[in-house]
Protein backbone atom coordinates (compact mmCIF):
# COMPACT_ATOMS: atom_id res chain seq x y z
CA UNK A 1 0.00 0.00 0.00
CA UNK A 2 1.24 3.48 -0.88
CA UNK A 3 1.83 5.59 2.17
CA UNK A 4 2.36 9.09 0.72
CA UNK A 5 0.02 11.85 1.93
CA UNK A 6 -1.27 12.66 -1.56
CA UNK A 7 -2.51 9.09 -1.99
CA UNK A 8 -4.14 9.07 1.46
CA UNK A 9 -5.99 12.33 0.79
CA UNK A 10 -7.10 11.19 -2.68
CA UNK A 11 -8.45 7.89 -1.38
CA UNK A 12 -10.33 9.53 1.52
CA UNK A 13 -11.73 12.19 -0.85
CA UNK A 14 -12.99 9.66 -3.36
CA UNK A 15 -14.64 7.55 -0.63
CA UNK A 16 -16.36 10.68 0.74
CA UNK A 17 -17.27 12.14 -2.66
CA UNK A 18 -18.98 9.05 -4.07
CA UNK A 19 -21.81 9.02 -1.45
CA UNK A 20 -22.01 12.80 -1.69
CA UNK A 21 -22.43 12.76 -5.48
CA UNK A 22 -25.13 10.07 -5.08
CA UNK A 23 -26.82 12.22 -2.43
CA UNK A 24 -26.87 15.14 -4.86
CA UNK A 25 -28.59 12.88 -7.38
CA UNK A 26 -31.10 11.77 -4.72
CA UNK A 27 -31.93 15.38 -3.78
CA UNK A 28 -32.37 16.37 -7.41
CA UNK A 29 -34.67 13.44 -8.15
CA UNK A 30 -36.74 14.12 -5.00
CA UNK A 31 -37.28 17.80 -5.73
CA UNK A 32 -37.53 17.85 -9.51
CA UNK A 33 -40.80 17.78 -11.36
CA UNK A 34 -39.28 16.05 -14.35
CA UNK A 35 -36.89 13.15 -14.60
CA UNK A 36 -34.80 15.11 -17.14
CA UNK A 37 -33.95 17.72 -14.54
CA UNK A 38 -33.82 15.11 -11.76
CA UNK A 39 -30.78 13.41 -13.25
CA UNK A 40 -28.86 16.69 -13.68
CA UNK A 41 -25.85 15.39 -11.67
CA UNK A 42 -25.62 12.47 -14.10
CA UNK A 43 -25.33 14.87 -17.04
CA UNK A 44 -22.39 16.59 -15.38
CA UNK A 45 -20.84 13.28 -14.39
CA UNK A 46 -21.01 11.95 -17.96
CA UNK A 47 -20.06 15.25 -19.57
CA UNK A 48 -17.07 15.79 -17.29
CA UNK A 49 -15.87 12.22 -17.81
CA UNK A 50 -16.02 12.44 -21.61
CA UNK A 51 -14.48 15.92 -21.72
CA UNK A 52 -11.57 15.08 -19.41
CA UNK A 53 -10.92 11.86 -21.29
CA UNK A 54 -10.86 13.67 -24.65
CA UNK A 55 -8.66 16.46 -23.29
CA UNK A 56 -6.12 13.89 -22.12
CA UNK A 57 -5.41 13.20 -25.81
CA UNK A 58 -5.04 16.84 -26.82
CA UNK A 59 -1.28 17.56 -27.26
CA UNK A 60 -1.01 20.73 -25.17
CA UNK A 61 -3.57 19.67 -22.56
CA UNK A 62 -2.10 16.24 -21.87
CA UNK A 63 1.06 17.96 -20.64
CA UNK A 64 -0.98 20.35 -18.49
CA UNK A 65 -3.65 18.12 -17.01
CA UNK A 66 -4.39 20.48 -14.15
CA UNK A 67 -5.46 23.01 -16.76
CA UNK A 68 -7.90 20.45 -18.21
CA UNK A 69 -9.24 19.54 -14.77
CA UNK A 70 -9.70 23.22 -13.87
CA UNK A 71 -11.51 23.88 -17.16
CA UNK A 72 -13.88 20.94 -16.64
CA UNK A 73 -14.57 21.93 -13.03
CA UNK A 74 -15.24 25.50 -14.14
CA UNK A 75 -17.70 24.29 -16.76
CA UNK A 76 -19.46 22.12 -14.16
CA UNK A 77 -19.75 25.05 -11.78
CA UNK A 78 -21.11 27.19 -14.59
CA UNK A 79 -23.72 24.59 -15.50
CA UNK A 80 -24.94 24.56 -11.88
CA UNK A 81 -25.09 28.35 -11.91
CA UNK A 82 -26.95 28.43 -15.25
CA UNK A 83 -29.46 25.84 -14.01
CA UNK A 84 -30.13 27.98 -10.93
CA UNK A 85 -30.56 31.10 -13.07
CA UNK A 86 -32.92 29.33 -15.49
CA UNK A 87 -35.09 27.81 -12.74
CA UNK B 1 -0.04 8.82 -19.95
CA UNK B 2 -1.45 5.30 -20.36
CA UNK B 3 -5.09 4.46 -21.04
CA UNK B 4 -5.82 3.26 -17.49
CA UNK B 5 -4.50 6.47 -16.02
CA UNK B 6 -6.60 8.53 -18.43
CA UNK B 7 -9.76 6.64 -17.37
CA UNK B 8 -8.93 7.12 -13.69
CA UNK B 9 -8.32 10.81 -14.19
CA UNK B 10 -11.55 11.29 -16.14
CA UNK B 11 -13.50 9.30 -13.51
CA UNK B 12 -12.13 11.32 -10.60
CA UNK B 13 -12.72 14.58 -12.39
CA UNK B 14 -16.28 13.52 -13.29
CA UNK B 15 -17.23 12.71 -9.67
CA UNK B 16 -15.70 15.98 -8.44
CA UNK B 17 -17.47 17.92 -11.20
CA UNK B 18 -20.84 16.31 -10.46
CA UNK B 19 -20.36 17.27 -6.85
CA UNK B 20 -19.32 20.83 -7.68
CA UNK B 21 -22.05 21.55 -10.28
CA UNK B 22 -24.87 19.96 -8.28
CA UNK B 23 -23.96 21.44 -4.94
CA UNK B 24 -23.41 24.88 -6.39
CA UNK B 25 -27.03 24.72 -7.56
CA UNK B 26 -28.25 23.37 -4.21
CA UNK B 27 -26.37 26.04 -2.23
CA UNK B 28 -27.77 28.78 -4.46
CA UNK B 29 -31.35 27.50 -3.95
CA UNK B 30 -32.48 28.95 -0.65
CA UNK B 31 -34.91 26.15 0.24
CA UNK B 32 -32.29 23.44 -0.34
CA UNK B 33 -29.25 25.19 1.14
CA UNK B 34 -29.45 23.68 4.61
CA UNK B 35 -30.04 20.24 3.10
CA UNK B 36 -26.90 20.58 0.96
CA UNK B 37 -24.98 21.90 3.97
CA UNK B 38 -26.01 18.88 6.08
CA UNK B 39 -24.90 16.52 3.31
CA UNK B 40 -21.50 18.21 2.98
CA UNK B 41 -20.96 18.02 6.76
CA UNK B 42 -21.83 14.30 6.68
CA UNK B 43 -19.37 13.79 3.80
CA UNK B 44 -16.67 15.69 5.71
CA UNK B 45 -17.17 13.28 8.63
CA UNK B 46 -16.79 10.32 6.23
CA UNK B 47 -13.60 11.91 4.86
CA UNK B 48 -12.07 12.24 8.34
CA UNK B 49 -13.08 8.68 9.29
CA UNK B 50 -11.46 7.39 6.09
CA UNK B 51 -8.28 9.33 6.70
CA UNK B 52 -7.99 7.90 10.21
CA UNK B 53 -8.66 4.38 8.87
CA UNK B 54 -5.97 4.80 6.22
CA UNK B 55 -3.44 5.46 8.95
CA UNK B 56 -4.77 2.70 11.22
CA UNK B 57 -4.80 0.11 8.43
CA UNK B 58 -1.33 0.96 7.13
CA UNK B 59 0.61 -2.24 6.57
CA UNK B 60 -2.47 -4.44 6.80
CA UNK B 61 -3.14 -6.84 3.87
CA UNK B 62 -5.60 -5.78 1.16
CA UNK B 63 -8.09 -8.50 2.20
CA UNK B 64 -8.52 -6.48 5.41
CA UNK B 65 -8.30 -2.97 3.94
CA UNK B 66 -10.72 -3.39 1.02
CA UNK B 67 -13.68 -4.76 3.08
CA UNK B 68 -13.15 -2.01 5.69
CA UNK B 69 -13.22 0.75 3.07
CA UNK B 70 -16.21 -0.86 1.36
CA UNK B 71 -17.98 -0.92 4.75
CA UNK B 72 -17.15 2.78 5.27
CA UNK B 73 -18.62 3.66 1.85
CA UNK B 74 -21.80 1.64 2.55
CA UNK B 75 -22.14 3.11 6.07
CA UNK B 76 -21.52 6.58 4.67
CA UNK B 77 -24.17 6.11 2.01
CA UNK B 78 -26.67 4.83 4.59
CA UNK B 79 -25.91 7.82 6.86
CA UNK B 80 -26.24 10.32 4.01
CA UNK B 81 -29.39 8.63 2.71
CA UNK B 82 -30.95 8.74 6.20
CA UNK B 83 -30.09 12.40 6.82
CA UNK B 84 -31.23 13.39 3.34
CA UNK B 85 -34.49 11.42 3.52
CA UNK B 86 -35.35 12.98 6.88
CA UNK B 87 -34.64 16.49 5.59
CA UNK B 88 -36.43 15.93 2.27
CA UNK B 89 -39.46 14.68 4.21
CA UNK B 90 -39.60 17.91 6.22
CA UNK B 91 -39.33 20.03 3.06
CA UNK B 92 -41.96 18.05 1.20
CA UNK B 93 -44.40 18.09 4.13
CA UNK B 94 -44.15 21.82 4.80
CA UNK B 95 -43.93 24.40 2.02
CA UNK B 96 -44.20 27.70 3.85
CA UNK B 97 -44.79 30.79 1.79
CA UNK B 98 -46.36 34.21 1.92
CA UNK B 99 -48.46 35.66 -0.90
CA UNK B 100 -47.60 39.34 -0.68
CA UNK B 101 -49.85 40.35 -3.58
CA UNK B 102 -52.97 38.84 -1.96
CA UNK B 103 -51.91 40.28 1.40
CA UNK B 104 -51.81 43.79 -0.10
CA UNK B 105 -55.20 43.28 -1.76
CA UNK B 106 -56.78 42.16 1.52
CA UNK B 107 -55.20 45.07 3.38
CA UNK B 108 -57.31 47.40 1.21
CA UNK B 109 -60.60 45.63 2.03
CA UNK B 110 -61.35 47.20 5.36
CA UNK B 111 -64.73 46.16 6.80
CA UNK B 112 -64.83 42.96 4.77
CA UNK B 113 -61.78 41.34 6.33
CA UNK B 114 -59.64 41.93 9.39
CA UNK B 115 -56.06 40.95 9.98
CA UNK B 116 -55.45 38.99 13.17
CA UNK B 117 -52.06 39.18 14.82
CA UNK B 118 -51.74 37.77 18.33
CA UNK B 119 -48.63 36.36 20.06
CA UNK B 120 -46.74 35.89 16.82
CA UNK B 121 -49.67 34.16 15.09
CA UNK B 122 -51.03 35.98 12.11
CA UNK B 123 -53.92 35.46 9.70
CA UNK B 124 -57.23 36.80 8.43
CA UNK B 125 -60.83 36.93 9.54
CA UNK B 126 -63.42 37.13 6.81
CA UNK B 127 -66.58 38.66 8.28
CA UNK B 128 -69.96 36.97 7.88
CA UNK B 129 -71.85 38.88 5.19
CA UNK B 130 -75.40 38.17 6.49
CA UNK B 131 -74.81 38.97 10.17
CA UNK B 132 -74.52 42.51 11.59
CA UNK B 133 -70.96 43.30 12.66
CA UNK B 134 -71.70 43.51 16.40
CA UNK B 135 -73.92 40.40 16.66
CA UNK B 136 -72.60 37.03 17.83
CA UNK B 137 -72.08 34.49 15.05
CA UNK B 138 -70.52 31.05 14.61
CA UNK B 139 -66.96 30.85 13.34
CA UNK B 140 -65.28 28.47 10.92
CA UNK B 141 -61.70 27.94 12.02
CA UNK B 142 -59.82 26.66 8.99
CA UNK B 143 -56.65 24.56 8.99
CA UNK B 144 -55.23 24.58 5.48
CA UNK B 145 -53.05 22.34 3.39
CA UNK B 146 -49.26 22.50 3.19
CA UNK B 147 -49.30 24.69 0.09
CA UNK B 148 -51.84 27.22 1.33
CA UNK B 149 -51.48 30.49 3.18
CA UNK B 150 -54.18 32.68 4.72
CA UNK B 151 -53.85 35.68 2.38
CA UNK B 152 -54.20 33.64 -0.80
CA UNK B 153 -57.03 31.51 0.60
CA UNK B 154 -59.15 34.39 1.89
CA UNK B 155 -58.57 36.28 -1.37
CA UNK B 156 -59.69 33.17 -3.27
CA UNK B 157 -62.85 32.83 -1.17
CA UNK B 158 -63.79 36.47 -1.80
CA UNK B 159 -63.22 36.21 -5.55
CA UNK B 160 -65.23 33.00 -6.01
CA UNK B 161 -68.95 33.47 -5.44
CA UNK B 162 -69.67 29.76 -5.24
CA UNK B 163 -67.71 29.71 -1.98
CA UNK B 164 -69.70 32.53 -0.34
CA UNK B 165 -71.69 29.96 1.70
CA UNK B 166 -68.55 29.65 3.86
CA UNK B 167 -68.89 33.22 5.12
CA UNK B 168 -72.56 34.13 4.79
CA UNK B 169 -73.59 33.13 8.32
CA UNK B 170 -70.12 32.32 9.65
CA UNK B 171 -66.94 34.29 10.20
CA UNK B 172 -64.23 32.42 8.32
CA UNK B 173 -60.89 32.55 10.12
CA UNK B 174 -57.63 31.24 8.71
CA UNK B 175 -54.51 31.66 10.82
CA UNK B 176 -51.16 30.79 9.27
CA UNK B 177 -49.08 27.91 10.59
CA UNK B 178 -45.67 28.71 12.13
CA UNK B 179 -43.35 29.80 9.33
CA UNK B 180 -46.24 30.44 6.93
CA UNK B 181 -47.47 33.93 6.04
CA UNK B 182 -46.48 36.35 8.77
CA UNK B 183 -46.66 33.82 11.61
CA UNK B 184 -43.39 33.46 13.50
CA UNK B 185 -41.56 30.16 14.09
CA UNK B 186 -40.94 27.15 11.91
CA UNK B 187 -43.36 24.39 10.93
CA UNK B 188 -43.11 20.99 12.56
CA UNK B 189 -45.24 18.38 14.28
CA UNK B 190 -44.95 19.85 17.76
CA UNK B 191 -45.28 23.46 16.65
CA UNK B 192 -48.45 22.56 14.71
CA UNK B 193 -50.03 21.02 17.82
CA UNK B 194 -49.19 24.10 19.91
CA UNK B 195 -50.44 26.32 17.12
CA UNK B 196 -53.82 24.53 16.99
CA UNK B 197 -54.51 25.20 20.68
CA UNK B 198 -53.39 28.83 20.41
CA UNK B 199 -55.50 29.37 17.28
CA UNK B 200 -58.57 28.11 19.13
CA UNK B 201 -57.77 30.37 22.08
CA UNK B 202 -57.54 33.39 19.75
CA UNK B 203 -60.78 32.56 17.92
CA UNK B 204 -62.83 31.70 21.01
CA UNK B 205 -61.72 34.90 22.76
CA UNK B 206 -63.19 37.11 20.02
CA UNK B 207 -66.25 38.91 21.51
CA UNK B 208 -68.59 37.92 18.65
CA UNK B 209 -67.73 34.20 18.58
CA UNK B 210 -70.60 32.04 19.79
CA UNK B 211 -69.52 28.65 18.41
CA UNK B 212 -66.51 27.20 16.61
CA UNK B 213 -66.70 24.79 13.69
CA UNK B 214 -63.36 23.38 12.58
CA UNK B 215 -62.79 22.83 8.87
CA UNK B 216 -59.52 21.29 7.75
CA UNK B 217 -57.92 20.15 4.56
CA UNK B 218 -55.03 17.77 3.91
CA UNK B 219 -52.07 18.59 6.21
CA UNK B 220 -54.38 20.67 8.43
CA UNK B 221 -56.32 17.57 9.50
CA UNK B 222 -53.58 16.58 11.96
CA UNK B 223 -53.67 19.75 14.08
CA UNK B 224 -57.47 20.00 13.63
CA UNK B 225 -58.16 16.54 15.09
CA UNK B 226 -55.56 17.17 17.81
CA UNK B 227 -57.43 20.35 18.75
CA UNK B 228 -60.80 18.61 18.78
CA UNK B 229 -59.40 15.88 21.04
CA UNK B 230 -58.43 18.39 23.72
CA UNK B 231 -60.59 18.45 26.88
CA UNK B 232 -60.29 22.22 27.10
CA UNK B 233 -62.05 23.07 23.86
CA UNK B 234 -65.66 23.05 22.74
CA UNK B 235 -66.15 22.47 19.06
CA UNK B 236 -69.53 22.37 17.36
CA UNK B 237 -68.48 20.23 14.41
CA UNK B 238 -65.37 18.87 12.77
CA UNK B 239 -65.28 18.72 8.97
CA UNK B 240 -62.24 16.95 7.55
CA UNK B 241 -61.35 17.16 3.86
CA UNK B 242 -58.95 14.50 2.60
CA UNK B 243 -57.73 13.47 6.07
CA UNK B 244 -54.88 11.06 6.79
CA UNK B 245 -54.56 8.46 9.52
CA UNK B 246 -50.95 9.35 10.38
CA UNK B 247 -47.90 11.09 8.96
CA UNK B 248 -46.54 7.70 7.86
CA UNK B 249 -49.38 7.46 5.33
CA UNK B 250 -48.35 10.80 3.81
CA UNK B 251 -44.80 9.56 3.36
CA UNK B 252 -45.89 6.17 2.05
CA UNK B 253 -48.14 7.80 -0.54
CA UNK B 254 -45.00 9.36 -2.05
CA UNK B 255 -42.64 6.43 -1.59
CA UNK B 256 -44.07 3.26 -0.10
CA UNK B 257 -41.11 2.12 2.01
CA UNK B 258 -41.69 3.65 5.43
CA UNK B 259 -42.20 0.50 7.48
CA UNK B 260 -40.18 -1.05 10.31
CA UNK B 261 -36.89 0.78 10.98
CA UNK B 262 -37.53 3.09 7.99
CA UNK B 263 -40.18 4.78 10.14
CA UNK B 264 -37.36 6.40 12.11
CA UNK B 265 -36.71 8.57 9.05
CA UNK B 266 -40.21 10.05 9.14
CA UNK B 267 -40.02 13.60 10.49
CA UNK B 268 -43.78 14.23 10.57
CA UNK B 269 -45.35 11.28 12.39
CA UNK B 270 -48.58 12.98 13.55
CA UNK B 271 -50.61 10.02 14.92
CA UNK B 272 -54.04 11.47 14.08
CA UNK B 273 -55.79 8.14 14.86
CA UNK B 274 -54.64 8.42 18.48
CA UNK B 275 -56.26 11.82 18.89
CA UNK B 276 -59.42 10.70 17.07
CA UNK B 277 -60.50 8.39 19.88
CA UNK B 278 -60.81 11.38 22.25
CA UNK B 279 -63.01 13.44 19.94
CA UNK B 280 -66.65 13.76 21.04
CA UNK B 281 -68.08 16.38 18.66
CA UNK B 282 -69.79 15.34 15.40
CA UNK B 283 -67.30 14.52 12.65
CA UNK B 284 -67.72 14.49 8.88
CA UNK B 285 -64.99 13.10 6.66
CA UNK B 286 -65.04 14.04 2.99
CA UNK B 287 -62.53 11.99 1.01
CA UNK B 288 -62.07 10.97 -2.58
CA UNK B 289 -61.30 7.52 -3.92
CA UNK B 290 -59.36 9.32 -6.69
CA UNK B 291 -57.19 11.36 -4.29
CA UNK B 292 -53.64 10.71 -5.52
CA UNK B 293 -51.91 12.21 -2.44
CA UNK B 294 -53.89 10.84 0.49
CA UNK B 295 -55.27 7.36 -0.27
CA UNK B 296 -58.89 6.90 0.73
CA UNK B 297 -57.86 3.82 2.77
CA UNK B 298 -55.98 6.17 5.10
CA UNK B 299 -59.10 8.34 5.52
CA UNK B 300 -61.20 5.22 6.15
CA UNK B 301 -58.79 4.03 8.84
CA UNK B 302 -59.07 7.39 10.53
CA UNK B 303 -62.85 7.20 10.25
CA UNK B 304 -62.86 3.96 12.23
CA UNK B 305 -60.67 5.56 14.92
CA UNK B 306 -63.41 8.06 15.89
CA UNK B 307 -64.96 5.75 18.47
CA UNK B 308 -66.49 8.40 20.74
CA UNK B 309 -68.18 10.66 18.18
CA UNK B 310 -71.02 10.52 15.70
CA UNK B 311 -69.30 10.22 12.35
CA UNK B 312 -70.20 10.51 8.72
CA UNK B 313 -68.00 9.42 5.81
CA UNK B 314 -68.55 10.83 2.34
CA UNK B 315 -66.69 9.51 -0.67
CA UNK B 316 -66.68 11.95 -3.57
CA UNK B 317 -65.43 10.04 -6.57
CA UNK B 318 -63.42 11.62 -9.36
CA UNK B 319 -61.95 14.45 -7.26
CA UNK B 320 -58.17 14.82 -7.21
CA UNK B 321 -56.36 16.05 -4.11
CA UNK B 322 -55.89 19.63 -5.31
CA UNK B 323 -59.45 19.88 -6.63
CA UNK B 324 -61.33 19.80 -3.33
CA UNK B 325 -61.79 23.58 -3.48
CA UNK B 326 -62.81 23.73 -7.12
CA UNK B 327 -64.96 20.63 -7.75
CA UNK B 328 -68.67 21.30 -7.33
CA UNK B 329 -69.37 17.90 -5.72
CA UNK B 330 -66.83 18.61 -2.96
CA UNK B 331 -68.16 22.12 -2.33
CA UNK B 332 -71.75 20.86 -2.19
CA UNK B 333 -70.77 18.33 0.48
CA UNK B 334 -69.07 21.02 2.58
CA UNK B 335 -72.13 23.27 2.26
CA UNK B 336 -74.40 20.37 3.16
CA UNK B 337 -72.34 19.74 6.33
CA UNK B 338 -72.51 23.38 7.38
CA UNK B 339 -76.26 23.49 6.83
CA UNK B 340 -76.88 20.20 8.60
Amino acid sequence: MRTDMKYRLTLASVIALVPLALTALYIFIAFSNSIFLGIFPLYILTGAFVLTFILSFVPFMKDHMWLSISAVMLLSGLSGLILWLVI
Amino acid sequence: MDFKKRLKLAGGCAVASAFLGSFLFLFLSESLRSLAFTSVIAAAVIFVVCLILIFVLEGKPSKVRIPVFAAVIVAGMIALFSVTTYEIGVRMTFRPHFDEECYDELSDMEGKVEQISVDGISGWRLFATDVPADKPRPVILYFGGNGEDSSRKIDYLIKNNELSFLYSDYDFIYLDYPGYGLTEGSPGEESLREFALKAYEIVSSLPTTDAVTVLSYSLGNGPAVYLASSDEVEIRELILLAPYNSGYDLYNSVFNVFYGPMRLLVAYKMPVYQYASNVTCPVTIIASSDDEVIPIESSRELFSAFTGASTNFVNIEGVLHNDFWTEQTALEEIEHCLEG
